[in-house]
């Protein structure tokens, strides 16, 4: 089992895109995907689940994954964190 | 004033709601009731025995819902980047493990209804989003509103035409196609309704499937309980509910009548489609579903003169077996031999359009046809794939028919696109088809106005009539407010429709009439006397109006449309048809 403590930082937060985008990059890996949020933990690959933390800019969330491919998954992951959900990406080429 | 309905002895006696005939029959037989309007959540508990079976329900219903918007989604993808984002969350959210968990949960230890059960884990969720305070997140409650009522909609409607018994009468609010497919694999005899249309999708549907409809029967739901006996009469428009013993009688006697003339018409279909003078008229026939496709042989029709492609997603029910555009249009094919198939392209919009984020003011002057197809240029790939490649296999059986045409650079456009398919497909060594044919619907006034430019990029005109109608006369046709208005047989439709004919002619380009006009004999004998002599129409029409062509030289209905062109109203159209024909019938009592 791999945890990893991450910031949201894309600037509206972990509204419905980036909640579905995180679920479908999960829903690719066989690893089990959880969240740990103000004392929750929710299961990453349900959408529902992820909208109802509704994590802000600047939130702090623990990610936790287990399964044979916990390392792959967890890279992915954080990879799509750190970009902010491709937003900032987005709003550069604008 | 008390509401009387619910009293067993208000509703003993015998009751004639007049409403109209929608697909022509009649049906004597016990009734079932089918409701489709209302979301009315059960709270009865479910058997232990039933939960398994209660549980199956909810994934199968999923499992439509997902595929239904699996196929907006491939709609929106092209264009609406944002539209097609929702609908993948919305997939996602149908599909998250959590939701299913708990709807599993409340089903098999609470004994919920499947209904029920959907409805309360949503519930949940939208509770706790509305509990964040997020405004954005706030804002999607109403996408995930959107999947629950899918889903409930899907459960119950399911499970109550599993409850329409075999064999029997439905009476419904309002038809929705899907519904109608469904009846008919229930062995449904006779529908009444108490509101819909008789150009609707639904209406035409009933026709082309022989079961008797009889629609804007006010009332029916609520005068009627199952089980009552009641007569659909789709000949005059008529539901009877509860009839006395001299009413069924009478009925029996109507039905015998009926089907002499049935026999009547079985005996016309067997006789060739030729005028009086002998001039071949091509009687094709208009097909959406494959139930459909054995009619062709049925009513000896030539082949299949429209296509309809557009229950790939408006067909929830019956989506897997469309998974295969090129499937279907093969069976189309063959089913057609030796003549042709007229495919037409995806013609969504107004009515028929299902996605729900491009909602427009104006649906019908909108984004619909052509215009959604060179916006989502894969959707309009996907299905020119499909239909080229069976063409390949199949050279001269396979025409393609571009709706909602305004303007000639739309047809000009798809061209292009055909012309950029086929050297693809050359150069994967794939069969083509080099003389496929593109032709044009003819439903805009603009386009019957420029017919004879639309002549030199167009391969055929197709006329829809249904939709010059609306379009001539401004009259939606769905509206009831003005559905007085949407006269068909309107002298300004059928002047459009000579000048089309005229310009096709001159051009020397082939020119049918697809809508249903065609399917009234009167409007027929027009027709054919402006020069059209390719109708394609709803197969179980074709009886009569090859018996109404075969009565008149081309001469004859030509002298008719001269007529009815010069008529100032669609009243004095019908006076002119029925003197026209009364006289014709004297002239023969003279020669004999």
């Amino acid at each position: 089992m791999l945890m990893k403590k991450i910031v949201v930082k894309n600037a509206a937060g972990l509204h419905a895109r980036p909640s579905s985008m995180l679920v479908q990059l999960a829903s690719k890996f066989e690893s089990e995907f959880h969240i740990h949020m103000y004392g929750y933990r929710i299961n990453a690959k349900s959408i529902l689940g992820v909208m109802t933390l509704a994590a802000e800019c600047g939130a702090e969330l623990e990610l936790e994954l287990d399964g044979p491919d916990e390392k792959k998954a967890m890279k992915a992951i954080v990879e799509l964190f750190e970009s902010g959900f491709n937003e900032m990406q987005k709003e550069k080429s604008r | 004033m008390s509401d009387q309905t619910h009293d067993p002895v208000f509703k003993a006696g015998e009751q004639l709601i007049n409403g109209q005939a929608a697909s022509p029959g009649y049906a004597i037989g016990h009734a079932s009731l089918f409701n489709t309007s209302e979301l009315v959540i059960s709270t009865e508990p479910v058997d232990s025995g039933e939960v398994v079976a209660e549980y199956q329900q909810f994934v199968k219903a999923r499992r439509i819902v997902v595929l239904e918007l699996r196929k907006i989604s491939e709609i929106a993808s092209a264009t609406d980047e944002e539209a097609h984002g929702i609908i993948q969350a919305q997939i996602q959210i149908a599909e998250d493990p959590e939701l299913d968990k708990s709807i599993r949960r409340l089903i098999m230890e609470r004994h919920y209804g499947a209904d029920r059960a959907v409805n309360e884990s949503f519930l949940y969720y939208i509770q706790l989003i509305k509990n964040t305070g997020n405004a954005l997140m706030i804002d999607r409650i109403v996408d995930i509103r959107d999947i629950r009522d899918r889903l409930i909609r899907q459960i119950q409607h399911g499970e109550l035409v599993s409850g329409v018994a075999e064999g029997s009468v439905v009476i419904c609010d309002e038809l929705m196609p899907s519904d109608i497919l469904l009846f008919s694999r229930h062995k449904v005899i006779g529908i009444a309704a108490n509101e819909g249309g008789l150009t609707a999708h639904a209406t035409i549907i009933a026709n082309s499937m022989g079961i008797p409809l009889v629609i804007n029967a006010v009332g029916a739901t609520r005068l009627t309980s199952p089980g009552d006996m009641v007569i659909v009469d789709g000949v005059d428009g008529r539901l009877v509910v509860r009839p006395d013993a001299a009413t069924l009688e009478s009925y029996h006697r109507e039905m015998e009548r009926y089907t002499l003339e049935l026999a009547e018409s079985a005996r016309i279909v067997e006789l060739p489609s030729v005028t009086k003078c002998g001039r071949e008229i091509a009687l094709r026939a208009n097909i959406e579903f494959e139930e459909e496709l054995d009619n062709i042989r049925k009513y000896r029709a030539r082949g299949i003169g429209l296509l309809r492609t557009e229950s790939y997603f408006i067909e929830d029910e019956g989506l897997e077996e469309y998974h295969s555009k090129e499937a279907f249009f093969e069976k189309a094919v063959k089913a057609a031999a030796p003549d042709s198939v007229t495919i037409r392209l995806f013609d969504v919009g107004g009515d028929k359009f299902s996605d729900t984020t491009t909602k427009e003011p104006n649906p019908f002057l909108g984004w619909r046809g052509v215009r959604v197809l060179l916006d989502k240029r894969q959707l309009l790939r996907s299905q020119l794939t499909a239909i080229m490649n069976v063409a390949g296999r199949n050279p001269g059986k396979i025409r393609i028919l571009v709706p909602m045409v305004s303007v000639v650079e739309e047809i000009m456009e798809i061209r292009r696109e055909v012309a950029a398919l086929t050297e693809k497909m050359r150069g994967n060594g794939k069969p083509i088809d080099e003389n496929l044919e593109v032709g044009t619907m003819i439903e805009i006034p603009s386009a019957a106005l420029i017919a004879g430019k639309l002549a030199a990029v167009a391969d055929f005109f197709s006329i829809g009539t249904n939709d010059l109608t609306q379009y001539t006369l401004a009259v939606d046709r769905g509206n009831r407010l003005i559905s007085k208005l949407f006269q068909q047989m309107h002298p300004a439709v059928f002047q459009l429709i000579k000048k089309t004919a005229d310009a096709a002619h001159e051009k020397g380009i082939s020119i049918e009439v697809c809508g249903e006009l065609a399917s009234n004999p009167d409007a027929a004998l027009c027709l054919v006397g402006m020069g059209i002599t390719d109708l394609s129409m709803s197969a179980a029409s074709l009886p009569r109006v090859k018996k109404a062509i075969r009565r008149y030289s081309m001469q004859e209905m030509a002298e008719l449309s001269g007529l009815v062109l010069k008529a100032a109203t669609q009243d004095e159209v019908r006076e002119i048809l029925e003197n026209w024909k009364k006289e014709k019938e004297k002239e023969k009592e003279i020669s004999r």
